[in-house]
């Protein structure tokens, strides 16, 4: 039988044509996915300029020279500061935050981080604390 | 080569979709993305978050938050000064002329008289302390009544239970006169949701549990509105070695902080009430001095709705459009 006879059900260039709007896909998605893969970020920033986005999906402790001693820890349940020199510590009090709108101030350092989804989930516009 | 192998297909119509597909995502991706603007600064002593969207959002957007950086600015200055040192302009004289309002149609436990009594604690301050009983009885002493028409000379303001939701209210005349879609301001404690989110979607604020102060007591939907809450449960001090919390409200009868069995009480009023942003800011402070004891008048009121929380979790509230978080142990008292 001819395998270009074309009362067959799937032909070559049907296998072709789907595999280039699958490449086409998979070019598209290799663009955006640094973007749209980050489901759940924190924004950590200091003096309202942005100093880093954190993705909560990578454990570890971080610091950043703008933030001086202070320690972001992204874990299980979030994100916390775990060392701060400020007088107060109600940055550390805070705890673990982990949705969108949830954020850590602390005014002494001015420093401040929040949780951000990537756009179009429906979550919280704004917490109240 | 290619045109040979794909000559069944109709290349009018694959041209014709793919070029739909392509102007849908390129429409998707511009409306309302270029008319939102958004920034964050330190105004109020808090972290302020200011959403914006609408038509000329970026210009809207600097506006706002240059009213906000100022207004700030002057309320910080009533901590360091008395009213006769204080510049006389419209920001204080209307502030205070709305508070005397409140204050005669509420009740007068929130005195913006009390400067020297907030200074004598130093709660949110790098040096807070429990003064002796013979500092506090001196300014008690000459603190003046709510309602005095006679500032006295040396008198301290301390516009702290008032000035965020002042501050929203003149934030949603600029946003009312820019006829913009939607905005929402969020000074921490008092917040303004403005206007329409794009696909009629209601607010949802966050309501941030009092017990730990971590997670949500319970989420919030409304129309827009002045939300503001008041707590215990953030600025307070301990002094070292005690277990003792002193919070930063201040209970005028005894010159202490107030003791109350509420964790926090929130007001929301909706923005289409005028002065609605002073109105929240004042009665949530108030309802959270009163405690429990004092709830049931506030829950009938028909302006404003209440969603008080008691120390063990208990909720008072009639508001709506409340989604408690029961699996957080928080259950309602009065629904």
């Amino acid at each position: 039988m001819n395998i270009n006879d074309d009362r067959k059900l799937i032909r070559v260039r049907d296998i072709v044509l789907i595999a280039a709007v699958l490449a086409a896909a998979a070019a598209v998605y290799w663009v955006t996915a640094d973007f749209s893969g980050k489901k759940r970020y924190a924004v950590i920033s200091c003096g309202g300029e942005t100093v880093a986005e954190v993705s909560l999906d990578r454990f570890g402790d971080y610091s950043f020279p703008e933030t001086g001693d202070m320690v972001f820890t992204v874990g299980g349940n979030g994100i916390s500061v775990s060392k701060s020199g400020c007088p107060d510590k109600i940055c550390m009090r805070t705890g673990n935050i982990s949705r969108a709108g949830e954020a850590i101030i602390c005014v002494p350092n001015r420093t401040a981080v929040t949780v951000k989804n990537a756009p179009g989930e429906n979550d919280i516009d704004v917490v109240l604390r | 080569m290619a045109r040979r192998f794909f000559r069944h297909y109709n290349y009018n119509k694959i041209a014709g979709t793919v070029s739909a597909a392509a102007l849908t995502i390129l429409l998707c991706s511009c409306s309302g993305a270029d008319k939102t603007a958004s920034s964050q600064s330190f105004v109020f002593d808090t972290y302020s978050q200011i959403t914006v969207c609408g038509n000329d959002s970026e210009d809207v957007l600097s506006e706002v938050g240059s009213i906000l950086s100022e207004m700030s600015g002057d309320f910080d200055l009533c901590y360091d000064m008395t009213a006769n040192e204080l510049p006389q302009n419209d920001l204080y004289c209307d502030c205070l002329s709305k508070t005397r309002e409140l204050n005669r149609r509420y009740g007068n436990s929130i005195n913006v008289f009390c400067g020297k009594l907030t200074k004598l604690w130093g709660i949110s301050t790098d040096s807070p302390r429990v003064p002796a009983d013979e500092e506090l009885a001196a300014v008690l002493a000459e603190l003046p009544d709510a309602l005095t028409e006679n500032i006295p000379y040396g008198a301290m303001l301390d516009f702290g239970a008032v000035s965020k939701g002042y501050a929203c209210d003149k934030v949603f005349e600029v946003l009312e006169k820019k006829d913009m879609d939607y905005g929402i301001i969020s000074l921490s404690s008092t917040t303004l949701m403005y206007g329409k989110k794009h696909g009629g979607k209601p607010f949802r604020t966050g309501l941030t549990n009092p017990l730990t102060g971590e997670g949500y007591a319970g989420i919030i939907e409304t129309e827009a509105a002045f939300i503001s809450t008041s707590g215990g449960y953030e600025r307070y001090f301990s002094p070292e070695g005690t277990n003792d919390k002193y919070c930063h409200i201040m209970d005028m009868t005894t010159g202490r902080p107030v003791e109350t069995d509420f964790a926090s009480a929130t007001v929301i009023v909706p923005a289409d009430v005028t002065d609605g942003g002073i109105l929240s800011d004042f009665l949530a402070t108030m309802i959270f001095s009163e405690g429990t004891g004092n709830i049931d008048k506030w829950l009938v009121c028909d302006d404003f709705q209440v969603v008080a929380i008691s120390a063990d979790g208990g909720v008072y509230s009639n508001c709506e459009g409340l989604e408690l978080n029961e699996s957080g142990g928080f259950y309602y008292e009065y629904k």
